[in-house]
């Protein structure tokens, strides 16, 4: 069945899992600021190295990149958007054998813990 | 006239056969016997019910291909093979396919019965439902491995948060080293 979700090794992980459009499936704030783009997210959109951000009557874009720290023994991501710069360390991704279901779940240096899933 | 309260041995016999035909329905379990070769003599009512097989279709593989967990036929197999060679108790954890196609665990017990010789005489067997039992178990396993995820989670979420503090303690480290 194509909707069974593995998890995949996260030290071993090919960047383009990541690459292409994002919806937010679960969130927990934290202490993170609730007005920010990130945290009233709906959509994420992951091109190569392009990122955008969409939320209720709020938009914004920059720029992300996939880091690694010896530190770490996960992948974390780099943020550049126009309103605010973050990392996300990648907690869980999670594919269907066809690739066409995944779950990605990230936390915040702000403490904030999305759930990202697609298709949307 | 005083009536004749005696017994035959065939009356007794019978009585003895319909009480323990009425036990076997009465209990919660599947009941089967075998002879001494593993061929079925007898399944109780809910054996029929639960399974959709009688004795007539359990001649063959067939009844067990079907009945049995695709995964559980080979396990099956080896240890009944084995309690029939050794005469040693019988005991698996196995998957039925009901009437409506679904799955559900049981346990499997048998005890053979012994003549005067020592020579297995037949085969007294048991199926005890244990699908809600296994459902508890794999709701508390999953529970288990969660626990075990946050708990790794929670530790690497810690370095994460203090990377950058890692790292000056590790530059820290290196100069006072030098």
């Amino acid at each position: 069945m194509s909707d069974i979700l593995f998890d995949v090794n996260l030290q071993q992980m090919p960047e383009d899992f990541l690459t292409g459009e994002w919806c937010v499936a679960d969130r927990v704030l934290n202490r993170n600021d609730p007005d920010t783009s990130l945290a009233r997210a709906t959509r994420f959109s992951l091109q190569q190295g392009m990122l955008q951000v969409e939320a209720p009557e709020l938009h914004d874009s920059g720029r992300w990149s996939v880091e690694r720290d010896a530190l770490l023994n996960r992948p974390y991501l780099e943020l550049r958007l126009l309103q605010e710069e973050t990392r996300a360390l990648i907690t869980r991704l999670r594919r269907s054998t066809d690739g066409l279901h995944s779950q990605l779940n990230l936390y915040f240096q702000s403490g904030m813990e999305i759930r990202l899933a697609r298709p949307c | 006239m005083t009536p004749d309260l005696t017994f035959s041995s065939e009356q007794l016999r019978q009585q003895a056969n319909e009480q323990m035909h009425f036990l076997a329905d009465f209990i919660p379990q599947l009941v089967w016997f075998t002879d001494s070769t593993g061929f079925h003599t007898y399944f109780n009512q809910r054996w029929v019910d639960f399974t959709g097989y009688t004795l007539a279709d359990s001649v063959g593989p067939d009844m067990w291909n079907n009945l049995l967990h695709p995964d559980d036929q080979a396990r099956a197999r080896q240890r009944w093979g084995h309690s029939l060679a050794t005469g040693e108790f019988y005991e698996i954890e196995y998957r039925f396919k009901a009437r409506d196609g679904s799955y559900r665990w049981f346990l499997g017990q048998a005890q053979p019965q012994f003549d005067e010789q020592g020579n297995i005489r037949q085969w007294f067997g048991t199926c005890t439902d244990i699908q809600q039992q296994k459902a508890t178990e794999f709701v508390l396993r999953q529970r288990e491995q969660d626990l075990e995820r946050a708990y790794a989670d929670l530790e690497v979420k810690v370095t994460f948060r203090t990377l950058e503090l890692e790292h000056e303690v590790q530059d820290l480290r290196r100069q006072l080293g030098q």
